[in-house]
């Protein structure tokens, strides 16, 4: 056997297990999560944080204001984190309508989130980035959830504000996959980052824990972490969205990526002791593992398999064809007279074959009910745009976690 | 503290495994299908060597002013046969694939089909005025460039049809000890090494451009593809 193979089947079987795993979580307890109506909706602050947002500040602060909720259990917190722009300049617009602006010197978004943490007086916050808008609905539908009050936290569903390009639209798709994943993730108590756009908390919690931590370059997914570490209950919203801006070319998607996963290494780092843990349930056993791998050897493993088996092969065709000067009318010609259609469908390996094809079935699958779950609806480009997910989309983000963690490694100046 | 329900993990283990077992078990089948396609290809074979072997030497029993006609008709009907044969071990070799012994003998068996049929090729060219290219093209396996020179060679065979004929040797293959002979006959010592109609020594990778311009002027009646080549 090649030790190419060796790895394929590895791979294989751990990626089985996994989609087998969510799949029967799926199955018995996808329905459990409960929650009911408030008899008295509880107050609600909502910390925006913004650094340098000047163009997309004011319209999430309105569409905050423009949230369907009693105003005086609303409450608005500006936290102006030292911008160089006209970010203070355009908040301080919305102090007429109730909005506190606080404002620091440039010390980071976890920083600037316990800066407006200290004036939160109500039983739960929302954080929300400046780059985001919230809907009329999502903060009542989210905060129905805390009817059970031993949830913590809850994620909103996040969806990617109006995709322009290819490279927005497959964000887009990510996302919409990412929440049902999560929504499976919550039912087994295993969510493992409560992104910045309108995750809200109890306060008690947050303030209990010591806030948000000032050294993480990812607090959103640092926070998570430290509530399932303390066996706080987060809950995935299906129906509370927010919209976010996603980025449009493949330099700043990779900038906000490496942030994300070199970050996402340094809380699983932070918190190792609790991999293959049994005391922390689904998320020690399952959970932490699997991003474990997922973090650190699967994006390895998909950039080799894909130069040696994609890149290479390609690149090695494309340098025989220059070498005749791409005429490939002759050769068409020969092969169209000589081949019997055996001889050629017998060269391909159908064991690989079928292990692709049952991923690729399972895929689609999953995005068939995320597009359910999320109120989407199931459009005719969904086969061509999941096979593009599925081989395209899953690789470049591989890339970037290669290229993401070796940069990280370069600039700490060792191998640990 | 929370629970972790075994069960889950188990049943998911279970189920992987299985879904494992099917994977493997197509690719099984697949290759059992494999294999018997190689094997029947090797009986179909058979029979075309022998009757190759017997056209040969049926020749030598034929006063010298018939022989012409009759090797021409041979060697249209050996660019039938072998040149598919040659295709299809190609393609079995690449899948890093073993076939078992009756790979290795039909692989023995297409190598000396392929010198007498260079043999032939070579004695028509000279004695029966056929306005033919023969190219040897010795090759081993731990060669670089060798694969691309293969390719281009394929190409020009393409074009060129039943007026180029390239018979390749892996020169790594020593199960054959002819292919030795044939090695050391022509002093091969470094690879890619054509032999160009049994004389004219190419050592060392050529570009499609330099291929044509030493073969061109070989033929008498120039191909469509010479037409603006000169050396």
């Amino acid at each position: 056997m090649l030790w190419s193979d060796v790895i394929f089947w590895t791979v294989y079987v751990f990626l089985i297990y996994c989609a087998v795993f969510l799949l029967l979580t799926l199955l018995l307890e996808g329905d459990k999560i409960e929650k009911k109506r408030w008899r008295e909706l509880p107050g609600v602050s909502v910390i925006i944080p913004a650094y340098n947002e000047e163009k997309t500040i004011a319209k999430t602060i309105k569409s905050v204001l423009k949230l369907d909720y009693p105003k005086d259990k609303l409450k608005v917190i500006v936290v102006n984190d030292g911008s160089t722009d006209r970010t203070l300049e355009i908040a301080k617009k919305y102090e007429k309508y109730g909005v506190l602006v606080l404002t620091q010197e440039n010390k980071g978004k976890a920083a600037a989130l316990n800066h407006g943490l200290k004036y939160v007086d109500t039983e739960f916050v929302a954080c929300l980035d400046a780059d985001s808008f919230v809907r009329k609905d999502t903060l009542k539908k989210m905060i129905a959830y805390f009817t059970n009050n031993r949830v913590s936290a809850v994620c909103p569903l996040m969806k990617v504000n109006n995709p322009k390009n290819l490279l927005q639209k497959l964000q887009w798709l990510e996302y919409i996959l990412y929440a049902f994943l999560k929504k499976i993730y919550a039912a087994m108590d295993s969510v493992h980052v409560t992104p910045g756009p309108f995750s809200i908390y109890r306060t008690s919690v947050v303030k209990k824990l010591g806030g948000f931590d000032e050294s993480s370059i990812v607090e959103d997914q640092e926070i998570a972490w430290r509530m399932q570490r303390h066996h706080y209950i987060i809950r995935q919203s299906m129906e509370g969205e927010v919209l976010t801006n996603a980025p449009a070319t493949l330099m700043q998607l990779y900038k906000q990526r490496r942030r994300w996963y070199v970050g996402s290494l340094q809380t699983i780092w932070k918190y190792r002791d609790m991999i293959f843990n049994r005391k922390y349930g689904d998320f020690g056993m399952f959970q932490a593992p699997t991003l474990l791998i997922g973090a650190a050897i699967l994006p390895f493993v998909t950039v080799s398999i894909t130069l040696r088996f994609l890149i290479y092969p390609i690149l090695k065709s494309v340098w025989r064809w220059y070498q005749v000067g791409f005429n490939i009318f002759p050769s068409l010609r020969s092969l169209w007279n000589r081949t019997e259609i055996t001889s050629v469908l017998l060269t391909y390996d159908y064991g690989k074959i079928f292990i692709i094809l049952l991923l690729l079935i399972i895929n689609m699958y999953w995005m068939y009910k995320a597009y359910r779950e999320t109120g989407e609806k199931v459009e005719i480009y969904f086969i061509p745009a999941l096979v593009m997910f599925f081989f395209a989309y899953y690789i470049l983000l591989s890339f970037i976690w290669v290229f993401s963690i070796l940069s990280m490694v370069k600039r700490k100046g060792r191998w640990w | 503290m929370r629970k972790v329900e075994k069960e889950r993990y188990i049943a998911a283990g279970v189920i992987t495994v299985f879904i494992f077992l099917m994977g493997m078990l197509v690719g099984l089948i697949t290759d059992i299908q494999k294999i018997n396609y190689a094997e029947s290809i090797v009986q179909k074979q058979d029979v075309e060597f022998e009757s190759l072997q017997l056209q040969y030497l049926y020749l030598q029993y034929l006063p010298k002013n018939e022989v012409c006609p009759v090797i021409t008709k041979i060697l249209e009907n050996n660019l039938k046969t072998l040149q598919p044969i040659l295709e299809k071990l190609i393609e079995y070799e690449e899948n890093n694939k073993k076939y078992g012994e009756e790979y290795e003998f039909l692989k023995r068996k297409y190598i000396l089909a392929n010198i007498r049929y260079f043999i032939l090729a070579e004695k028509s060219r000279k004695e029966c005025n056929a306005d033919i290219v023969t190219v040897l093209y010795f090759y081993n396996k731990n060669c670089d460039v060798c694969p691309t020179q293969g390719f281009i060679l394929s190409h020009l065979k393409s074009i060129l049809r039943d007026r180029l004929l390239v018979f390749p040797f892996d020169v790594s293959y020593t199960q054959e000890p002819m292919v030795g002979v044939l090695a050391t006959q022509y002093n091969v010592s470094v690879f890619p090494t054509l032999i160009i109609n049994g004389h004219e020594r190419v050592v060392g990778f050529r570009t499609e451009k330099e291929l044509l311009e030493i073969i061109c002027p070989l033929y008498r009646n120039k191909p469509p593809i010479c037409e603006g080549v000169e050396r």
